[in-house]
C-alpha cells in the first residue's frame, strides 16, 4: 500500500513539477513595435530622403538585430524577459512587432540589445534569424552584421553609388552592439492584457550623431573596423519612444 | 482497491510522460545513429574542436561526404568542395597555384590540404574564420568560388528525396538549415586524420629513419620547429617570412582581420604534413618545389619591420642540408590517408 501510495505521489509531483516549469507564471504581454523612419518620414523602400547634410538617399534596405530584451522596475531593477534574437526588417511587416510574456506589471523603462553579443559570434553556426543564410553574417571574417542600412544616393562616390553600411564586429575595439535604454516619463501600470510600446528607429541618426558621416565621404562599410564602430554610436541613438498603450 | 490505485497511478503516470513527449516534440521515434570514434593520435595533445555540440555519428558524416562531393553546392552545378580539395592531394588542389572557381575565376589563394583540422582553432591562411562550421559558408558564397547564396544551397537540397532522408538519418527529421549542413561538412572534414606517415611510424617504433632522415629531422630540429612545431608541425601563429605582397592580388594577410599594421604579410604557418603532395607552395603558391622554399629561407628572404626575427636574416642552410631536410620532409608523407575509402566520393554524385 505504501508503495502504491508513493507511485501515485510521484505521478502527481512528475505532472505538476513539470507544468510549473514550463507554463510560467506571466499572463501578460508586452508588445514592442519598430516603427521605421528615416527623419521623422516613415520608411518606404525606393523613396528618396535626405540626411542632415542635405545628401540625396534613395532607401533600400534596413535591418537590424534586437535581443536581451528587459523591463526596468520601479526600482531600477532590471528584469530580462528574453534572450531570444530578433532581426527587425523593413521589407518585412511581421518582423517590425515583438511580442514577449511578461509577468511584471508596473515598469519605468525599457532596455535592449542592437546587435549579437560575442558568444553567438564565436560559437559556430547558428539557426532561426541567426542562421547565415538570412544574409547577416561576414563569411570570410567570422562575425555577424549587427545592422544594415543600404541605399543609392547621387552623392556616393561608390560603384553604382551605392551606400552600403553593414555594420559589425565583436572583437576588442571593434565593437558595434549597444545597448539601448528607453526611460518612460512615468511608471506605467498595466491595464488589460497586453502592453503597446511604440518604438521609432530613425535611419536619419546614422549620418548625424556624436560622428558626422557624410556619403560623399563614407559610402561604404562592408568590415568591422573604425567607421563601423562610429556608425555603432550613431545607431544607438535612433531609437525614441512613440507611445505607450 | 489495491487494483485501482495501481491502475489510477498508472495513467496519471503515463499522462505525464505523454503530455511531456508532446511538449519536448521528439524527434521521429526509432530516431538512432551510430556514434563514431574520434581517436586522437599517441602523443598528440587535445582537439579544439567541441565534439559535444557536433557529435560524430556515421550518419552526419556520410551525409557531410556526399555534399562534400556535390557539385550542387556552387551556383553552376561544377565546383564541390572536392574540385578544390583532392584526395590524392592530401585535399589540396594538385599542381595549381590558384583553383578554379565559377565562371573562369581563380582563387586569390593557394588551397590548402585538409586535415587534422580538429586541432586547429582557425581557418583560412590570415584566420578569418573562427569555426570550423563556418568555413564551408567562404567557398560556397565567394564569387569566384561556388559563388552560390546560402539560402539556393538549402533550397536545393530541401527539394531533393535522398538529401531530406539523410538530413533526417543524421539529425532525427527533415529539416535542413545551414547549421546542420555546416555540422555535417564538419563531421567529414573532422575524420580526416593524417597521422600514419613514416614519420608517425617511427615515433611508434613501427619504422626506422634513414641517415638522410634522421640527419634532416636533426637540423629541422634546430632551425624550423618554432613554427613548425610537433606533431602537426605548426604552432598556428601567424608570421612574415619576407614573402612580398604581390602587386596584382596585394595580399597582406592577417592584416586584412586584425586592421593592424604589425599583422602586415602575416599568414598561418602551415602544418607540413603531406607536404611532398600539396605543391605549389605558401599562401599563393609562388613557389613550385621545396627547393625553392629552402631557397628563399635563405637567400630571398625580403625583410621589412614584421618580418619574424627567426628568418630575417636569411637561414644558413647548405645544399646538402636542403636534401637532408627534403628527405625528411618526405617521410610526412600519409599514402594511407590519401587512398582511404572512407573519405573518397562516394559515387553518388549526378
Ligand atoms: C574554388 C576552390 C575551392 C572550393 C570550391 C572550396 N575550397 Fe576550401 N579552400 C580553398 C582555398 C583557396 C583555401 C585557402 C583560402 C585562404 O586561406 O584564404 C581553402 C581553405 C579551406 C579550409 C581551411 C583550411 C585551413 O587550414 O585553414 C577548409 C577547412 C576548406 N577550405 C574546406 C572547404 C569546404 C568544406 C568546401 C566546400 C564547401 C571548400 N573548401 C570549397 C579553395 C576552395
Ligand atoms: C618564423 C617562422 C618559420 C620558420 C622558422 C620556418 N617557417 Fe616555414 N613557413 C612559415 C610560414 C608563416 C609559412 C607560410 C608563408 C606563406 O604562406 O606566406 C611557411 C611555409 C613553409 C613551407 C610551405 C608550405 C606550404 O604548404 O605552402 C614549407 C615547405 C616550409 N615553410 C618549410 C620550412 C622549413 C623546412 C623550415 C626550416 C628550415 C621552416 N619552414 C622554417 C613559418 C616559418
Amino acid at each position: 500500500m505504501k508503495k502504491i501510495i508513493i507511485i501515485l505521489l510521484s505521478g502527481f509531483l512528475f505532472t505538476s513539477f513539470h507544468h510549473s516549469s514550463r507554463f510560467v507564471k506571466a499572463k501578460h504581454k508586452l508588445q514592442l513595435v519598430f516603427h521605421n523612419q528615416f527623419s521623422g518620414k516613415e520608411m518606404i523602400a525606393d523613396s528618396s530622403y535626405q540626411n542632415a547634410f542635405g545628401e540625396n538617399f534613395i532607401l533600400k534596405g534596413f535591418r537590424y538585430y534586437i535581443s536581451n530584451i528587459s523591463v526596468k522596475e520601479k526600482n531600477g531593477r532590471l528584469h530580462n524577459i528574453s534572450a531570444k534574437y530578433f532581426l527587425v526588417d523593413m521589407a518585412d511587416d511581421s518582423s517590425q512587432t515583438i511580442e514577449l510574456a511578461i509577468d511584471k506589471k508596473d515598469f519605468i523603462g525599457l532596455q535592449f540589445m542592437l546587435g549579437v553579443d560575442s558568444l553567438r559570434n564565436i560559437s559556430g553556426t547558428q539557426t532561426g534569424v541567426l542562421d547565415p543564410a538570412r544574409g547577416m553574417f561576414w563569411t570570410w571574417n567570422s562575425g555577424y552584421i549587427m545592422a544594415k542600412l543600404e541605399g543609392i544616393s547621387g552623392d556616393s562616390k561608390a560603384n553604382s553609388h551605392l551606400v552600403t553600411y553593414h555594420v559589425g564586429g565583436f572583437k576588442k575595439d571593434q565593437q558595434t552592439n549597444r545597448v539601448i535604454n528607453l526611460n518612460f516619463i512615468e511608471s506605467h501600470e498595466l491595464a488589460g492584457n497586453i502592453f503597446r510600446v511604440d518604438i521609432n528607429a530613425d535611419a536619419a541618426a546614422w549620418f548625424n550623431g556624436e560622428h558626422k558621416i557624410k556619403i560623399a565621404e563614407y559610402p561604404i562599410c562592408h568590415s568591422p573596423g573604425a567607421l563601423a564602430v562610429q556608425l555603432a554610436d550613431n545607431y544607438s541613438k535612433m531609437f525614441s519612444l512613440a507611445g505607450i498603450r | 482497491m489495491k487494483k485501482i490505485i495501481i491502475i489510477l497511478s498508472s495513467c496519471i503516470f503515463l499522462a505525464a510522460l505523454l503530455v511531456d513527449a508532446g511538449r519536448m516534440k521528439l524527434v521521429s521515434p526509432g530516431f538512432k545513429t551510430t556514434l563514431l570514434s574520434f581517436n586522437i593520435p599517441p602523443g598528440w595533445p587535445q582537439p579544439v574542436y567541441d565534439f559535444k555540440s557536433n557529435p560524430l555519428t556515421k550518419e552526419g558524416f556520410e551525409l557531410g561526404r556526399k555534399l562534400f562531393y556535390d557539385g550542387r553546392l556552387s551556383k553552376d552545378g561544377n565546383f564541390s568542395c572536392a574540385s578544390c580539395h583532392q584526395q590524392f592531394a592530401a585535399f589540396a588542389t594538385y599542381d595549381h597555384n590558384f583553383s578554379h572557381g565559377f565562371d573562369n575565376t581563380l582563387t586569390s589563394r593557394n588551397a590548402p590540404g585538409l586535415f587534422n583540422l580538429a586541432w586547429q582553432k582557425e581557418f583560412m591562411y590570415d584566420g578569418g574564420i573562427n569555426h570550423l562550421d563556418l568555413q564551408p559558408l567562404a567557398p560556397m558564397t565567394a564569387k569566384n568560388e561556388m559563388a552560390e547564396t546560402l539560402q539556393n544551397v538549402l533550397d536545393k537540397l530541401k527539394s531533393d528525396k535522398d538529401y531530406r532522408k539523410m538530413f533526417k538519418a543524421a539529425f532525427g527529421d527533415e529539416t535542413v538549415n545551414t547549421q546542420r549542413m555546416t555540422r555535417a561538412i564538419s563531421q567529414f572534414v573532422l575524420m580526416l586524420v593524417s597521422s600514419n606517415s613514416k614519420y608517425d611510424k617511427m615515433k611508434r617504433g613501427e619504422a626506422e629513419f634513414n641517415l638522410p632522415e634522421s640527419l634532416g629531422y636533426e637540423i629541422f630540429k634546430q632551425k624550423c620547429v618554432s613554427c613548425h612545431q610537433e606533431p602537426l608541425f605548426t604552432d598556428f601563429s601567424y608570421r612574415n617570412v619576407g614573402l612580398p605582397a604581390d602587386a596584382t592580388i596585394n595580399d597582406f594577410g592577417r592584416m586584412k582581420i586584425t586592421s593592424d599594421p604589425a599583422d602586415s604579410l602575416k599568414f598561418k604557418v602551415p602544418g607540413l604534413r603531406n607536404v611532398q603532395l600539396t605543391f605549389p607552395y605558401e599562401h599563393d603558391g609562388r613557389f613550385q618545389s621545396v627547393i625553392q622554399v629552402m631557397e628563399h629561407y635563405r637567400s630571398g628572404v625580403i625583410a621589412s619591420a614584421q618580418t619574424d626575427p627567426l628568418v630575417r636574416n636569411k637561414m644558413k642552410i647548405s645544399n646538402y642540408e636542403i636534401g637532408q631536410l627534403i628527405a625528411f620532409l618526405n617521410t610526412l608523407t600519409d599514402s594511407s590517408f590519401i587512398k582511404d575509402p572512407r573519405f573518397a566520393d562516394p559515387g553518388m554524385r549526378r
